[in-house]
């Protein structure tokens, strides 16, 4: 009776799952910010996420929560005489099989830059808008500054990492808003 | 959190358990104050741990797309050009100005680095050279041949070796090169090989009967019995099993460390010790097979035995191995750990174990057969520590580990929370130095003396740390230590590179500031000097010891760079950016032993010793030394070591590879039968910047290897027009006529 129960209740969970807005994995490449999101950037870096791009911390396992994958773009600007605004922008986005994968996977992102911060006198934003649900980071110090929003769409999960000497969280919501529309257009 | 991480968290909790209930016994008494803020995880790779080597870390990594022409600054070839009428920049004009010779022939934007070289020693016209090469658009494995005395560079990709399974035939990632020769100028090819979407992995040597124009290719036996097993399809010649040292399938076909892992080889030849007899082993059982029956013709025997040794990574361990083949290649040995335990090694899978190691280095006396292994090892509470294991009778049995030094390099730079300019960039967790995010590591190698006689026990060990930096700005130095007992004893440190370097003051923070509780780093980062690494040391038939390194010492003062965020404080300070491959020479005439009860060390075994070298006392227990302790190696005022820059131009490292983060894990010198010392280097004169091409990537990056020759013997000597037009090398943009055409509207 105990087995019937627990095939019963992971059913209901998967159709539970099945009817909640899903993004595909064939839109991966597109759920990062493209070159036309930033105009006056060069892309120095995109591509499938490779081991390389994992962090130490707990998204580093390529396999967490079911993950299906993932994607990331890098840019800076193409003037390399700007000094101002964003000199490098980071832009992640992963798949999940559910939407509570993805919520996982963004608790992780928390847990991460909660240890990045304390490290190095950073700190956690308030609630940020984007996507379903979104948590927002600052660190650095000197001539070098971070601003990080990490969000989830669906059963996806997705960052904008902006890097500069003069940089600020509007900064980087305005990427992830950019990014954002780009998940949001990819669920079905 | 992935099973690997969970067991070495839950080791290391038990570590520190252990040293914690035990008292501390193992720590001295200044160290039981310092409270590290950010503890090492022995076994896990992203903490201060046995990093595995960069082409491992970069195996499932594109390189390029082969759209652009880069400059071509060192070439010496013949051949037909590109139809391009490419103009040069000022800095491919300034790069051609002096004698370095590039070797790799390539023309596409694909890199070349982490160098390896080895001198015929029956013709010193003929040279071998490997490096990790890009040029397929993934890492692999590159040679390099000359015959001609270096003035000409044949070069290619070493054939993949095939593995089991017929349907999937070859092993197509690869690096970590490692060549040489045995007395017969047979030329050997050491390297590491894996697939890279997958876990499987192998240690292979080919072999090259022709000064290293063509090359053997391993064989990974196919079938269950070592009378079934064969090589690839019908009509295949190979010997089954030929040329592979050592070999792991994937058992689910995903890279995800399900199956123990083979990284950073290194190989060298020499006689088999006096009773030694040669041995063949079975291809699947490595059963050991007496030489002079049919699986074992006295035909394939060689002159010398051939000795590998690497690390096997596993879920909790990271063991140097080791392996050897009589038979020229075609077979190799049981892979057997040789790290072994000491009363200084902590945290291991077994009490007082030394299981956590990494670049390994053998060296054979050419006159006894005898053989040490050097190698990092982490089993530590802090610190790091370098090893030497010896074996006299052909690896069947092996001494130690001994102590030869602490290894100061927990407080690297670190890419991560405290550099986040290099996390951004695409740095994984690994050491880097202040002003550029390309990995390091502390590792060198050993080298035995090669005339025999009193000089038969005397060894040579250099490695670099950052025990003269910190944190938050980075100094590393050169370090040389010697041994005159066989490998029992070390005298050291001798700080090689003759620069200006400074230890930090405890008002200054000492060199664990931001690290230890209480070492407040300085709030604008302090100047101790720059940063010298990757040495590698080899020793001429007559004594002269030549060592090479990376440098950056003739950049006193540049403050512009590629990456603004990289080079403003707190990541980075004025000079010590751009970089340049160094010399070091210094001869030995005499010797005499020295073990752990001399008193003081003679006159005769004082040559090329610094001034703060002293017997090292081996620890009773793992070594920990104190923040606030004076580390010998800070204040050296005597030099012996000459330096001098081999490359006759700077090289902008930010140029190298993907944003400028990895750059190869070693740097290499050997020294021919004529005295001639051949440095084999990498560096980005060639390399550009990437910005000009959104969406390509990368374009215009890369770094190139390059030949130079001198005498071993007061061959070098300081050449200060190599700083000429440095200030272009600071930001260089990919020219136009270097682009792909498609840029270009055409």
């Amino acid at each position: 009776m105990r087995r019937v129960v627990i095939i019963l209740a992971a059913l209901a969970a998967i159709s539970c799952d099945a009817s909640e807005p899903r993004i595909a994995a064939d839109q991966l490449p597109n759920l990062v910010l493209q070159p036309a999101d930033l105009p006056t950037f060069s892309q120095f870096g995109s591509g499938a996420q490779v081991t390389a791009d994992a962090h130490a911390g707990p998204r580093k396992d390529p396999a967490r929560f079911g993950r299906l994958g993932g994607w990331i773009a890098r840019y800076r600007p193409a003037d390399a005489s700007v000094r101002n605004g964003p000199l490098v922008v980071e832009s992640r986005a992963d798949l999940f099989p559910s939407t509570s994968a993805a919520k996982q996977d963004l608790d992780a992102y928390s847990s991460e830059y909660e240890t990045t911060i304390a490290r190095s006198s950073g700190k956690k934003f308030g609630d940020v808008a984007v996507g379903d649900e979104a948590r927002a980071f600052t660190f650095g110090g000197g001539a070098d500054f971070f601003y990080v929003i990490a969000w989830r769409t669906a059963n996806s999960t997705a960052s904008v990492l902006v890097e500069g000497s003069a940089v600020s969280l509007d900064d980087a919501l305005a990427l992830a808003r950019k990014q954002s529309a780009r998940l949001s257009a990819g669920t079905r | 959190m992935p099973r690997r991480i969970w067991l070495a968290r839950a080791l290391a909790a038990v570590f520190v358990a252990t040293i914690v209930f035990s008292g501390g016994a193992s720590v001295t008494s200044a160290a039981e104050d310092d409270v590290v803020l950010d503890p090492k995880v022995i076994g896990d790779p992203d903490e201060n741990g046995a990093p595995p080597s960069g082409n491992m870390d970069f195996r499932d990594v594109d390189a390029g797309n082969a759209l652009t022409e880069c400059p071509q600054a060192g070439s010496t070839d013949n051949q037909p050009k590109p139809l391009d009428q490419r103009a040069k920049d000022r800095v491919e004009q300034l790069s051609n100005g002096g004698n370095d010779v590039k070797t790799n022939q390539d023309y596409a934007c694909f890199p070349q680095d982490e160098t390896s070289i080895a001198i015929n020693p029956t013709n010193p016209k003929n040279a071998i050279a490997g490096a990790n090469d890009y040029r397929l658009g993934w890492g692999s494995s590159g040679f390099y041949a000359t015959t001609d005395g270096g003035a000409h560079w044949y070069d290619g990709v070493k054939p993949f070796p095939t593995n089991a399974n017929q349907a999937r035939d070859h092993i197509d990632g690869g690096g970590d090169p490692s060549v040489a020769f045995d007395r017969d100028g047979i030329a050997y090819y050491n390297d590491l090989h894996f697939m890279r979407e997958n876990d499987e992995s192998g240690i292979f040597v080919a072999r090259s009967t022709n000064g290293g124009f063509t090359w053997s290719r391993p064989c990974v036996p196919a079938g269950t019995t070592d009378t079934a097993a064969r090589c690839g399809g019908n009509g295949d010649v190979r010997r089954p099993g030929d040329g592979v040292v050592s070999y792991f399938a994937d058992n689910d076909n995903a890279l995800n460390g399900s199956v123990p892992a083979n990284d950073k080889n290194y190989m060298t030849a020499g006689p088999r010790p006096a009773g030694v007899l040669p041995t063949c082993f079975a291809p699947i059982t490595k059963a050991p097979i007496a030489a002079g029956t049919d699986a074992c013709p006295t035909s394939i025997i060689g002159v010398d035995r051939l000795y590998v040794t690497w690390t096997i990574f596993t879920a909790t361990t990271a063991e140097i191995n080791f392996s050897y083949s009589d038979d020229r290649a075609y077979s190799w040995s049981p892979a057997k750990a040789v790290s072994g335990s000491a009363p200084f090694c902590v945290g291991g899978a077994t009490t007082s174990g030394c299981d956590s190691n990494q670049f390994s280095t053998p060296t054979v006396n050419p006159t006894t057969g005898a053989l040490w292994v050097s190698f990092e090892n982490f089993n530590t509470p802090d610190e790091n520590q370098y090893l030497v294991v010896r074996s006299t009778d052909g690896g069947a049995t092996f001494q130690g580990p001994f102590f030869v030094s602490v290894v100061f390099d927990a407080n690297y730079p670190r890419s991560g929370a405290l550099r986040p300019d290099c996390t951004a960039r695409g740095q994984g967790a690994r050491n880097v130095l202040t002003n550029s995010c390309f990995r390091v590591n502390s590792g060198g190698n050993v080298v035995v003396d090669r005339r025999g006689g009193d000089f038969a026990d005397d060894l040579y060990l250099v490695f670099s740390d950052n025990r003269n930096g910190q944190r938050t700005s980075s100094n590393t130095d050169v370090f040389l230590f010697a041994s005159k007992d066989g490998g029992t004893t070390w005298i050291g440190p001798t700080r090689v590179n003759d620069d200006p370097s400074q230890q930090p003051t405890i008002a200054q923070g000492t060199r664990d500031c931001g690290r230890v509780m209480g070492r407040v780093c300085p709030t604008t980062a302090q100047n101790f000097g720059n940063d010298e690494w990757f040495p590698w040391i080899d020793i001429s038939n007559k004594g002269d010891l030549n060592v090479v390194f990376y440098d950056r010492r003739l950049d006193t003062a540049s403050t512009a760079g590629e990456w603004p965020t990289s080079r403003a404080a707190p990541n980075g300070r004025p000079g010590n950016y751009l970089v340049w491959n160094f010399g070091a020479q210094c001869s030995i005439t005499t010797t005499a032993t020295v073990t752990a009860t001399t008193t003081s060390i003679p006159a005769a075994a004082r040559q090329c010793l610094g001034d703060q070298a002293a017997i090292v006392a081996v620890p009773a227990s793992p070594p920990n030394p104190g923040s606030g302790d004076t580390i010998p190696g800070g204040a050296q005022t005597v030099f012996p070591f000459r330096n001098f820059n081999v490359s006759d131009t700077p090289s902008n490292w930010d140029y190298t590879f993907r944003a400028g983060i990895f750059a190869g894990d070693y740097n290499n010198v050997a020294i021919g039968p004529d005295q001639t010392a051949w440095a084999f280097w990498t560096d980005a004169r060639n390399g550009r910047s990437a910005r000009q091409q959104p969406g390509r990537n990368p374009i215009c990056e890369q770094s190139d290897v390059f030949v130079d020759q001198y005498p071993a013997q007061n061959g070098g000597s300081i050449k200060n027009s190599a700083t000429q037009g440095m200030d272009l090398y600071l930001a260089t943009p990919c020219p136009l006529e270097a682009q792909d055409k498609g840029a270009k509207g055409k």
